[in-house]
């Protein structure tokens, strides 16, 4: 091994000083193997089901002290590196440097460092490969139909399972029911189930064009009355934006069979998963003012929002309608069998048994809620929430019916949530943050090892420098003469012409002036060339923002700027173009590196 | 007789007369000169013998005497030194008002000749090193460079003027890797680098030391090391800074000889300045002297015709100021200055430094040193 390391050392030594001298090919070959090291730590990190009950396990790099190791060993290398690399050093013995040579020496630094940093991304595909290979899209999407399906029995929340909940069949789904007893017209018909009171009304519409802004005096009625105008929602088509409010009571208790909670009332979803096709938010672009009465009347009362317009709410209670309609109890038992089965090899914590489940849900007649399953085991010291004395009689009658039987439905839900989320994972997201880190710290490095120490400290005292006074500066003219947009102009461009000025020293006053500050200029313009030129972007979105608000005034606006050009991208754009840079830049380097002293 | 055939005669008649130590340097010279790797891997082969069996001079000789032979067959293209590789023309370098001011100097260097800079401290020794070193900038004159690489800037120029400051730097790592580091930087093929690096350090006497590390050599050995490396660079213009500081007098003759017979290599002559304070071994192989006092330049051959031709002996002995006037009485003394330790006698022109020595030795005085610096830069010094 150690023949191997040194003949490979003595090839490179003699054919590219270069990369022998950065210490390329071992670095690479170090943070290679260390992915490697990282992506089966990935692998292994969520091989137990139980690690996907938790929230969010995809950050799980940042909480179980991998991230941690990540930065030492990452410190560790670049520290060990930094100590060999700066035993040679060509350029400052004035051994003959071409521009490709120098700027082939940055593009090292830069591939080291971004490849000692980025162990994260390793664990992150690890973790995604592990969830791919033992959780197939095809196996998953069969389980989330079930859990689905089987949600309807779960039997956790009595709001699930109310007559206000109901879609399904027609007309429900075209009705509003109204359950804020405020509202109620107890004069006409109204269904009650303890002191719960539910009434439904029939809409109607007012349609407006899509490109007239949006107008509340259809929503409150005239401004100054703040009368009840009874809206509901609205929904926007391509070209019509439709308001719906309330329109007349319907009677529908010849369609009710019981106002008692029933699974027939079921209409929520358990899962959404990611690869639902239902194009459901899409219609409802713009819902998220439903139900908007002038509340200012109520700021006292507790005000449920009514989100359930929604198509798939309808869908969902028309599925568990269709099952409790062919009232097969063999397939309810398959189904709570099925179940119960992945829940198992996911190690959900319940105490449900199929039988035992069937047992307490299947009610045929009418399918009404006769039982409660909790959401977790009951304790050994189970204190109910709301003391008995202050229960509703809604609350008093879920107590009365609540079993011993629990199912953590929460720990499924994250178990799917994670799986989809770590699926569609994209680990290479983060790039942008290592690759920068890699540009700014192999700039440093490159200007240390073409400079000297002392002109490093001296750019870095510079910059503190110039922060300090410009942002004096700053604070005196912004005290003179406001917060004006003149202010912000003038302290903008006050910046760039500095730093127009610092970039320019080097490239064309270099003979004139003293090779310490043109060392310092030069320093500077390697490292903040990208942030040189995102202060132009900067001064060019102010530009644009001012002539578009003075255009459009409306403050709501969008006004798209050069950043909305590429977004992201421009990222990638200022990374190049600060590698680009320092390619041109490379002979100014080596004009300041030949400037004779005082 | 060419150059070169004189030098090959030289080496056999060192040779011959068992100064293997100094021959074997000579041999090395010819070979390198030769630039043929065949003849490098043979007296890196030689060197390595006669590291491991130092008692077999016999052998020795005869190896190296038959690598003669063949080198001798290698011609030798002889380099024209005539036309000067830095003008300086009346440069200046001052500090600052009424501070330190160097010059007006006027100097032409050519390859192949060893210029000595000689001067007490703070007389601008160093400044004009690095004015001619492009380091520091001169305020005034003229410096030219004409070297042979075509160079398209003032970074490649560099490239090929070597300035060895005082306090040399620290290597890091293997002293051999840093050797191979600078050939191979400067484009020699791979399979020459390690050739010539140890045909270098053969050269430079360092072939037990190379698997040392630089914290575990001598300052002579660290000093020889870095001439080794500068010498891989093949710079057309060399200036170093008191190379002989803190060397033993030995070490100093060793490697002022050394570096004079680089510098007067036949067909890749380097132009050589160095500052020293150890007069007489820098005039001794110099050239020309160069001698500043006050940042004011004067060389040694000038001087001496401008002044009076005087015969200046230095003496150092036990007898007392007035015997030594007797005994000199009829030398025409003109002058005799003690500074302390040792006089300084100015006679006339006409006497002979002989019949100083002889009128010492007759009168049996004690001397335990004497020196003619009549035409030594030494009597700036002394007086």
């Amino acid at each position: 091994m150690k023949k191997f390391i040194f003949k490979t050392n003595q090839y490179l030594l003699e054919r590219y000083p270069t990369i022998w001298n950065t210490k390329l090919v071992w670095m690479l070959s170090i943070a290679i193997l260390l992915h490697i090291v990282f992506f089966v730590f990935g692998l292994f990190t969520l091989a137990n089901p139980k690690m996907l009950q938790e929230r969010n396990v995809q950050s799980i790099f940042f909480e179980n002290g991998s991230i941690f190791l990540s930065i030492v060993i990452s410190i560790l290398l670049l520290v060990a590196w930094v100590i060999y690399m700066f035993k040679n050093n060509a350029f400052k013995n004035f051994y003959p440097s071409t521009r490709l040579k120098l700027f082939g020496q940055f593009i090292s630094y830069i591939i080291i460092i971004f490849s000692c940093t980025t162990f994260y991304i390793s664990y992150q595909y690890g973790m995604k490969t592990q969830i791919i290979a033992t959780y197939p899209d095809e196996q998953v999407n069969k389980e989330i139909e079930i859990a689905n399906d089987a949600a309807l029995f779960l039997s956790e929340d009595i709001a699930d399972y109310t007559l206000n909940k109901r879609r399904f069949p027609k007309p429900f789904y075209e009705l509003y029911c109204e359950d804020n007893s405020k509202f109620i017209d107890y004069d006409k018909s109204y269904l009650s189930f303890e002191e719960d009171d539910y009434q439904y009304y029939s809409l109607r519409t007012i349609e407006t064009p899509i490109d007239e802004p949006f107008n509340n005096t259809i929503i409150e009625g005239s401004s100054d009355s703040y009368q009840n105008t009874g809206y509901v929602f609205n929904k926007t088509t391509d070209s019509i934006r439709t308001y719906y409010f309330k329109d007349s009571v319907v009677n529908v208790q010849g369609l009710v069979k019981t106002a008692f909670p029933s699974y027939y009332n079921m209409s929520s979803t358990f899962f959404v998963s990611r690869n639902d096709t239902l194009n459901d938010d899409d219609d409802y672009k713009y819902d998220y003012s439903y139900n908007d009465y002038n509340y200012n009347d109520y700021l006292d009362y507790d005000y449920n929002y009514k989100t359930s317009f929604s198509l798939r709410d309808r869908l969902r209670n028309k599925r568990n309608y269709e099952l409790l309609e062919r009232n097969d109890k063999q397939e309810i038992k398959q189904l709570l069998e099925d179940f119960l089965k992945f829940s198992n090899y996911y190690k959900i914590d319940h105490s449900l048994t199929t039988v035992g489940w069937l047992n307490l849900v299947y009610h045929p007649n009418n399918f009404e809620v006769k039982n409660f399953i909790r959401d977790e085991a009951k304790s050994e010291y189970d204190y109910p929430e709301v003391i008995a004395v202050d229960r509703t009689k809604t609350e008093e009658f879920y107590y009365n019916h609540l079993t011993d039987y629990h199912y953590e439905n929460s720990a499924l839900r994250n178990v799917f949530e994670n799986i989809e989320s770590i699926k569609a994972s994209d680990p290479l997201e983060s790039i942008h943050v290592f690759m920068w880190i890699a540009f700014f710290f192999a700039a440093i490095i490159f200007v240390f090892r073409v400079t000297g120490l002392k002109q490093l400290l001296f750019s870095i005292i510079t910059v503190g420098v110039l922060t300090l006074t410009i942002s004096l500066v700053a604070a005196l003219i912004f005290y003179l003469a406001g917060n004006g947009d003149a202010a912000e102009y003038f302290m903008v461009y006050l910046i760039l012409v500095i730093a127009t000025l610092i970039l320019l020293i080097p490239i064309v006053f270099y003979k004139r002036i003293k090779k310490l500050v043109v060392a310092i200029c030069l320093n500077i313009s390697i490292v903040a060339f990208p942030l040189y030129i995102l202060l132009i972007l900067v001064i060019i979105n102010m530009h644009q923002l001012d002539a578009c608000n003075k255009y459009y005034r409306d403050i709501n606006y969008h006004c798209n700027t050069i950043f909305d050009l590429f977004e992201f991208g421009w990222s990638w754009i200022l990374f190049f173009c600060g590698i680009i840079f320092i390619f041109f830049y490379t002979k100014i380097i080596k004009n300041w590196k030949s400037l004779p002293e005082g | 007789m060419s150059q070169a055939e004189a030098r090959i005669k030289e080496v056999i008649s060192f040779l011959n007369n068992k100064d293997t130590v100094l021959g074997y340097r000579k041999l090395m010279d010819c070979v390198i000169d030769t630039q043929d790797l065949d003849l490098f891997r043979e007296v890196i082969a030689l060197t390595d013998w006669k590291e491991q069996f130092p008692e077999k001079e016999e052998e020795l000789i005869e190896r190296s005497l038959a690598i003669l032979e063949r080198v001798a067959t290698i011609p030798i293209s002889e380099y024209n030194t005539k036309n000067p590789v830095v003008i300086g023309s009346d440069l200046i370098k001052s500090y600052g008002y009424n501070r330190f001011k160097l010059g007006p100097i006027s100097v032409k260097i050519h390859k192949g000749e060893v210029y000595g800079l000689v001067g007490e401290n703070g007389n601008g020794k160093t400044t004009l090193l690095r004015v001619l070193a492009k380091e520091i900038k001169h305020n005034e004159g003229l410096l030219d460079f004409k070297f042979d690489t075509t160079y398209n800037s003032e970074y490649d120029l560099r490239t090929n003027l070597v300035y060895i400051p005082q306090r040399t730097q620290k290597w890091y790592g293997s002293l051999k890797d840093n050797l191979k580091f600078v050939l191979s930087n400067y484009g020699i093929p791979p399979e020459e680098n390690e050739t010539r690096v140890l045909m270098m350090i053969a050269r430079f006497g360092l072939w037990n030391y190379k698997h040392l590390k630089w914290s575990e050599l001598s300052s002579g050995y660290k000093m020889r090391f870095e001439l080794a490396r500068t010498l891989l660079r093949q710079p057309e213009l060399l200036l170093l800074d008191e190379p002989l500081a803190n060397l033993d007098v030995l070490a100093q003759q060793v490697i002022l000889e050394d570096l004079k017979s680089m510098c007067n290599s036949i067909n890749n002559p380097i132009a050589l300045i160095l500052s020293s304070q150890q007069l007489y071994e820098v005039e001794k192989i110099s050239d020309k002297v160069i001698y500043l006092k006050d940042g004011q330049y004067k060389d040694n051959k000038q001087v001496v015709t401008d002044e009076d031709n005087q015969l200046i002996v230095e003496i150092d002995c036990e007898a007392k100021r007035d015997e030594l006037m007797t005994i000199f009485e009829n030398l025409n003394l003109e002058k005799l200055i003690y500074n302390g330790g040792i006089y300084v006698a100015y006679f006339n022109q006409n006497t002979a430094f002989s019949s100083v020595l002889e009128s010492l030795g007759k009168h049996k005085v004690d001397v335990t040193y004497t020196r003619n610096i009549t035409k030594s830069t030494r009597r700036f010094f002394v007086s």
